[in-house]
């Protein structure tokens, strides 16, 4: 069986984007190939849709347009050229990913999906929403978008055309034939509630499954710290620097900042670089920057002690299973599926919303005794043998094409 | 042409991209989008051109609107028939 993964890119999101999946399913009889707008790794199983210079013009030409026009995902042409492309045809199912990071015209689903059997993960709320990628607390989406009182969110519109949008995916969904793939019960429950996606026939829950023995045990929290420059004896806290506000790092820099480290502390960061420098005078700080490698992004995890993801919006947090693959205590905000992925109360630590002096005190105590993180490292990894193992995953995913491409064959 | 483009600009407001006539003024914009990308010396590369030589407009948002016009057009023409 052949699939085509559909996505924006190949590396940075490797992890979920299907990516990873070109080689891991092979072993399962599923062989792989990504479609993908710009491509960075020098795999041949990896097709760019962008031909050359001349297209990044045009892409950005046509995103002028639609921010003119306060209209989304619409104007973007590559979802007919994926079509022409020898992988598109040689494919017996099409999985669709990040597509709505500028892919794929909305008007060119329902073509594109009855070509070819098609499977399309919802990686966050955007496919029930007016534009934007997470409501975090609006409820906008179950009624229409109108009026949106957060035109500025991700996506943004320059005119409130949110409720057009939301018309026009209501429409769409209206008429398509596809399997939709979540990864946790919180994203589930909005497809069922929502207008648009409720009457859906094929929505699967298949949380996403890491690698776990990547994720070295605690004996290699020294060398990992070594290899990362980083002292050995100091408390490590890691986190993602994104200055999306959806990420919450300004509630982990406030946090942070109203501690008085009572023993020498790195903050070792991901993703963005120079966002935290001002809390240099109190810590370490070791920015990383995005890590792809394969072999070096595990280490990150084993060689902190605790790992915060105050999201204001997660439709599954990925990065907390790997934490906790590693062995490390989570401290998360209520409000999005990090809580029941990671576990909390028993093992992550949920905080409410918006509150960086709970975060503050989590990570307080968290540093104060370290029994308390381990007992919690220790439970997580149990959890993740027992949850999100990772062949268990593909057993699933290759599950669901044979189940997708068996009911396609029937009915067509 | 200047009218034309005035009538065009005119719709940026009012019009309702969620409809199937919305739909269908995407679908030829994305259309023409290609075909711009596609020719390189031809007619239809020659009017991008000009529009944007004489109109100092960026070339997409003038395909779209003529894409617009075109279906509101085809719209009005095929509801006047059925009366």
């Amino acid at each position: 069986m052949k699939v085509l993964h559909v996505t924006d890119e190949d590396l940075p999101a490797r992890r979920f984007n299907g990516y990873d999946l070109l080689d891991d399913l092979a072993t399962r009889g599923v062989r792989g190939k990504q479609a993908v707008l710009r491509k960075s790794s020098d795999n041949p199983d990896v097709v760019s849709l962008f031909a050359g210079r001349g297209d990044e013009d045009l892409q950005f030409r046509l995103q002028e347009v639609e921010r003119r026009h306060s209209i989304n995902n619409l104007l973007f042409p590559w979802g007919r050229l994926l079509a022409e492309t020898k992988e598109f045809r040689d494919a017996d199912v099409v999985h669709y990913h990040l597509i709505h990071n500028q892919v794929i015209s909305l008007y060119d689903l329902k073509w594109l999906f009855g070509l070819k059997p098609s499977v399309w993960t919802f990686h966050d709320p955007w496919p029930l929403t007016g534009h934007c990628v997470h409501p975090m607390g609006c409820e906008g989406w179950l009624t229409g978008c109108k009026p949106c009182p957060f035109l500025d969110r991700l996506f943004p519109l320059a005119h409130d055309h949110a409720d057009q949008m939301w018309r026009a995916k209501k429409r769409l969904f209206s008429e398509l034939d596809l399997d939709v793939v979540v990864a946790s019960d919180w994203m589930l429950n909005m497809v069922r509630r929502s207008p648009v996606t409720s009457h859906l026939e094929y929505v699967h829950l298949i949380p996403f499954g890491i690698e776990a023995r990547l994720f070295a045990p605690d004996d290699a929290q020294a060398s990992s710290r070594r290899r990362l420059g980083i002292p050995e004896n100091d408390f490590v806290v890691l986190f993602r620097a994104k200055t999306w506000e959806v990420k919450g790092l300004s509630y982990i820099v406030e946090a942070l900042g109203a501690r008085q480290p009572t023993r020498p502390t790195t903050l070792l960061t991901l993703d963005e670089r120079g966002l935290v420098q001002g809390l240099g005078r109190d810590y370490r700080i070791v920015e990383l920057g995005w890590v792809d490698d394969k072999a070096l992004y595990p280490l990150v995890f084993s060689a902190c002690d605790v790992f915060l993801m105050p999201s204001f919006a997660e439709a599954f947090g990925l990065m907390a299973v790997e934490a906790m693959a590693a062995g490390r205590p989570v401290v998360c905000f209520e409000g999005t599926a990090l809580p029941a992925v990671t576990h909390a109360p028993e093992c992550g630590i949920a905080v409410p919303a918006g509150d960086a002096s709970a975060l503050r005190a989590s990570l307080d105590r968290l540093a104060a005794d370290p029994s308390e993180a381990a007992r919690r490292g220790r439970l997580g990894r149990i959890i993740v043998a027992e949850d999100y193992g990772f062949e268990r995953y593909l057993d699933s995913m290759a599950q669901l094409y044979r189940s997708v491409l068996s009911r396609h064959r029937t009915s067509h | 042409m200047p009218d034309r483009l005035t009538e065009a600009s005119m719709l940026e407001d009012d019009f309702d991209f969620s409809t199937p006539e919305g739909e269908a003024a995407i679908r030829a914009a994305i259309a023409l989008v290609l075909e711009v990308r596609e020719t390189e010396t031809g007619p239809l590369a020659r009017k991008v051109r000009l529009y944007e030589r004489t109109l100092g407009l960026a070339v997409i948002p003038v395909l779209l609107r003529r894409a617009i016009l075109a279906v509101k057009r085809r719209g009005f023409s095929l509801r006047r028939g059925s009366r």
